[in-house]
């Protein structure tokens, strides 16, 4: 069995304020390489700021994690160069065009020959219509492949996506579930966040359902089945949470 | 490498916005002139004319109105006397009153107000007289006795235009730091909040931090562009003062252009470096700002502040007795701006110059690592940033702070020259302007128009607003006597606005029309009507007054009246935001002016020494005040 392209071992985050929030409060799971990992929950969850720690963007107040082996409190430049980053927004810059992002970010990334691997994935986008248009002006469908050409610019092992289909017209979701499928077929270990169940059951090959900061399951789709007796991930997960309620 | 593509990005951001390019470089070219437009007016109050050797005194006639004769200070050197009229060829005529000024050393000194729009005329032609005179007399001088033009004689005229620029120098220094200041700010402070709290209103700022890029590679990036544009508005700014001197663009004094002229490559380059130093100071004070807040919304409120206090210790080489001691050179931002003093003075010294560099490099690079380390907090990049119900881009953000700064520069410009060429029509355009901004800023940003509060207050906060209005008049009085101490020229500066009210006319209730009731009502749209209205949700309601009072004070555009106003300004907002109208604001400050003109109009404009006992009315009356202003308001049912 290959060794876990991804460790999240008991993380807590606390927000301080005059009522602190306890937005993560003992996430633990992992994920291997060519596996599409879900975090399911509703918002507010604590998705996001699993995510955020996952990628150094914040620190941990306790627990540890590592990415393609490499902690994220004490290696996080190692940590973000393993990993290709998907915002909830596309997180795109307006007066950049689509291929001045994306080799630009070729470049920020240390990729050899940026500018052909930024030709690569214009094409491998289907963007070459849209090539030196400049960000701002694209649709959110075009704004988000742009985002993820970026993120997967540098090829890197671990892709974390949050929520990503957000926004999303159908046939555009479609493509990039297709896309998420190809990543997956190619060995990479997908952290795939969102709140949408189908998307869940097409994609995902193990879930953590997650909501008040910690995790009320986790399993393939059949082990969630069996442990909440329901058919429909939309009714086990129901059932989770409504149990976690009534426990606490 | 990643230093060098973030870099990149963060320039090729910065080039494709035209707000931030004319912030940067754009406007600071054409406020360069502007400084020199200023500067001439500034240096002009106490320009000196030379003519004449220590052997040969000298008797000039000097062609001016007869309100020439008011300007002049009789002496023991200067005698006033009517004469007759010298026109361009130095002819002279019968039908003027004549000003004679009988020098018996070296120099005269004509001194005159800037406020007096005529004055400038005045002066160039008293100068065109003394260089018509001084170059035929040297010349036939010369002549007679057989001399070169190497000779002596020459090395005395030299001598005294030295002093001229000496002097003129030293007024130059006074004034540039503060506008130089300004334009730093516009390079810095809209690039900053471009780099940082627009990455993070954006959201991009996620998607950099993400990149294997280190963290320290892109403070840095952001920090040089930061810096750079700083430098680069800066750069223009000197680039706008002395070519528009190199090519002649404006007619400014012989002292002023001997001045700019007389400083040397190596001068020029010092200036650039104290550019260099202020820039990267501002730098690091923006980056720290714009790392606090979360969007352009806030950003802009807390920028405004910021800026002020920013500007404030550039303002030091204004206070005339201040000299460059090392107390003075640990302040920062103060500490440049005495050195660029002493640099257009000519009298910087190396030791102090060296100190000076080095206490304001620590400074500079302190600021930065601050910037940078308030750049690095976790909560710069996530923080509320991702709350959910957030405001889109903010209009009012860069929005207002460029209306603003387009509103100054227009102000400065058209009204400055329109006053020129005439004081009634100037004062009309400016009140028109302040009026039609305060109506069009309601809505361009879309609020509503009940901000504006023109309702109809109660019969006794509009009789305690009158009061208030009487009071602070006496107050602002003894702010301006007080001020008197740290800043010589106030009192004077009094006596020429009673002059200038004397050149509009001697009707009282025209000159209440045009300078209490016009100000009363388009001033109030502004300030205590639109900005204070716009400002409500951003900003609790004390520091809301306060910075209104300082757009306010600001606008006013003349240091003597800054704190003045500003006080003035602070109680309109109590009383406005008390009576929960703007009418009572606007019957504040109508009284206060009318007080103010009709005081002017009745009372001695001559500055004289003043005693404790001067200060006596205001403190009484400045009670009073404080009692009719808690008094606003109250009782009011809800």
């Amino acid at each position: 069995m290959p060794s876990p392209a991804l460790v999240a071992d008991g993380l807590v985050k606390v927000f301080p304020g005059p009522q602190p929030v306890r937005a993560v409060d003992g996430v633990s799971f992992s994920a291997l390489p060519g596996e599409v990992f879900g975090l399911l929950g509703p918002n507010g969850a604590g998705k996001t700021t699993t995510l955020r720690m996952l990628v150094t963007l914040l620190t941990p107040d306790a627990g540890r994690a590592s990415v393609a082996g490499h902690d994220v409190v004490s290696q996080p430049d190692a940590v973000r160069a393993s990993v290709g980053y998907l915002a909830t927004t596309t997180g795109v810059y307006g007066r950049l065009t689509a291929f001045e992002m994306i080799e630009t970010f070729a470049r920020i990334q240390g990729v050899d020959t940026p500018r052909k691997r930024a030709e690569e994935l214009i094409e491998r986008f289907d963007l070459s219509d849209y090539r030196d248009q400049r960000c701002a002006r694209l649709s959110t469908g075009n704004k988000q492949k742009v985002s993820i050409a970026r993120a997967i610019v540098h090829d890197p092992p671990v892709l974390v996506l949050d929520e990503p289909t957000t926004g999303l017209d159908v046939l555009v979701a479609q493509t990039f579930l297709g896309f998420v499928e190809e990543m997956r077929e190619a060995g990479k270990c997908i952290i795939y966040s969102t709140h949408i169940m189908s998307e869940v059951e097409r994609l995902c090959d193990r879930i953590a359902i997650i909501h008040g900061g910690q995790v009320l399951a986790t399993g393939t789709l059949d082990e969630l089945r069996q442990q909440t007796g329901e058919h429909y991930l939309e009714s086990a997960f129901i059932r989770l949470v409504e149990n976690s309620g009534a426990s606490s | 490498m990643s230093y060098r593509a973030l870099l990149a990005m963060e320039l090729k951001l910065q080039l494709r916005q035209p707000a931030a390019l004319a912030l940067m470089a754009g406007l600071p070219l054409l406020l360069g002139p502007g400084a020199l437009m200023a500067g001439e007016t500034w240096t002009s109050s106490t320009d000196q004319a030379t003519h004449g050797t220590p052997d040969d005194p000298t008797v000039l006639r000097i062609a001016a109105s007869d309100r020439f004769a008011s300007w002049v200070e009789p002496s023991d050197h200067l005698e006033v006397v009517p004469s007759g009229r010298i026109n361009d060829d130095g002819v002279l005529e019968d039908d003027e009153v004549w000003v004679e000024l009988v020098d018996e050393g070296r120099h005269f000194t004509a001194t005159r107000d800037p406020q007096l729009t005529q004055a400038r005329q005045a002066r160039q032609r008293i100068q065109a007289v003394l260089r018509r005179r001084a170059e035929v007399e040297l010349h036939e001088t010369l002549e007679a006795a057989g001399m070169s033009p190497e000779d002596d004689l020459w090395t005395i005229d030299t001598h005294a235009v030295d002093a001229d620029t000496t002097a003129s120098g030293r007024d130059l220094g006074k004034l540039f730091p503060p506008l130089l200041m300004f334009t730093l700010l516009l390079g810095a402070v809209y690039t900053a909040f471009d780099v940082i709290t627009g990455d993070k209103e954006r959201r991009t700022s996620e998607t950099l931090l993400t990149t294997g890029a280190a963290r320290a590679a892109v403070l840095a990036a952001k920090a040089t562009v930061v810096a750079g544009s700083a430098v680069v508005a800066g750069t223009a700014w000197v680039l706008g003062v002395f070519g528009s001197h190199q090519l002649g663009l404006l007619d400014t004094s012989p002292a002023l252009q001997q001045t700019l002229t007389a400083l040397s490559p190596s001068t020029l380059v010092l200036i650039e470096g104290l550019v260099l130093l202020l820039g990267l100071q501002v730098a690091g004070a923006a980056i720290g700002v714009a790392s606090w807040v979360d969007d352009y919304r806030s950003g802009s409120m807390v920028a405004g502040p910021a800026l002020l206090l920013l500007l404030a210790p550039s303002g030091l080489p204004l206070i005339d007795s201040l000299e460059l001691t090392w107390w003075v050179a640990l302040i920062p931002v103060g500490n440049l701006a005495m050195a660029f003093r002493e640099v257009l003075a000519g009298q910087l010294s190396a030791a102090a110059g060296v100190g000076v560099i080095g206490i304001a490099l620590a400074q500079a690079l302190g600021a930065f690592a601050l910037g940078r380390h308030l750049l690095a907090r976790e909560e710069t990049f996530t923080g509320t940033a991702d709350a959910d119900g957030r405001r889109s881009m903010g209009r009012f953000g860069p929005d207002a702070a460029l209306t603003f700064v387009v509103v100054m520069v227009v102000f400065w410009f058209l009204g400055t020259l329109a006053q020129k060429a005439s004081l009634v029509g100037g004062h009309l355009l400016t009140q028109a302007s302040f009026a039609a901004l305060g109506v069009a800023a309601i809505g361009f940003f879309g609020a509503p128009w009940s901000r504006l509060r023109l309702v109809r207050p109660r019969g006794i906060d509009a009789a305690l607003a009158v009061v208030s209005g009487v009071c602070t008049a006496a107050v602002a009085s003894s702010i301006f006597l007080l001020q008197e101490e740290v800043l010589p020229g106030g009192m004077r500066f009094a006596g020429a606005f009673a002059e200038a009210l004397g050149t509009v006319g001697d009707s009282l209730p025209l000159l209440l029309f045009l300078f209490a009731v016009l100000p009363g009502i388009c001033e109030e749209l502004l300030f205590r009507g639109s900005l204070l209205g716009l400002l409500e949700r951003d900003l609790p309601p004390l520091p809301r007054v306060a910075v209104v009072a300082a757009a306010f004070a600001i606008m006013h555009l003349s240091v003597y009246r800054l704190v003045p106003t500003f006080f003035v300004g602070c109680v309109a907002g109590i009383v406005v935001l008390r009576s929960r109208s703007l009418w009572c604001g606007i019957l504040l400050h109508l009284t206060h002016n009318a007080v103010s003109v009709a005081g002017a109009q009745l009372g001695e404009a001559e500055p004289g020494p003043w005693s404790a006992a001067d200060l006596l009315p205001g403190a009484v009356l400045a009670v009073v005040l404080g009692i009719a202003v808690a008094l606003v308001g109250r009782g009011r049912s809800e």
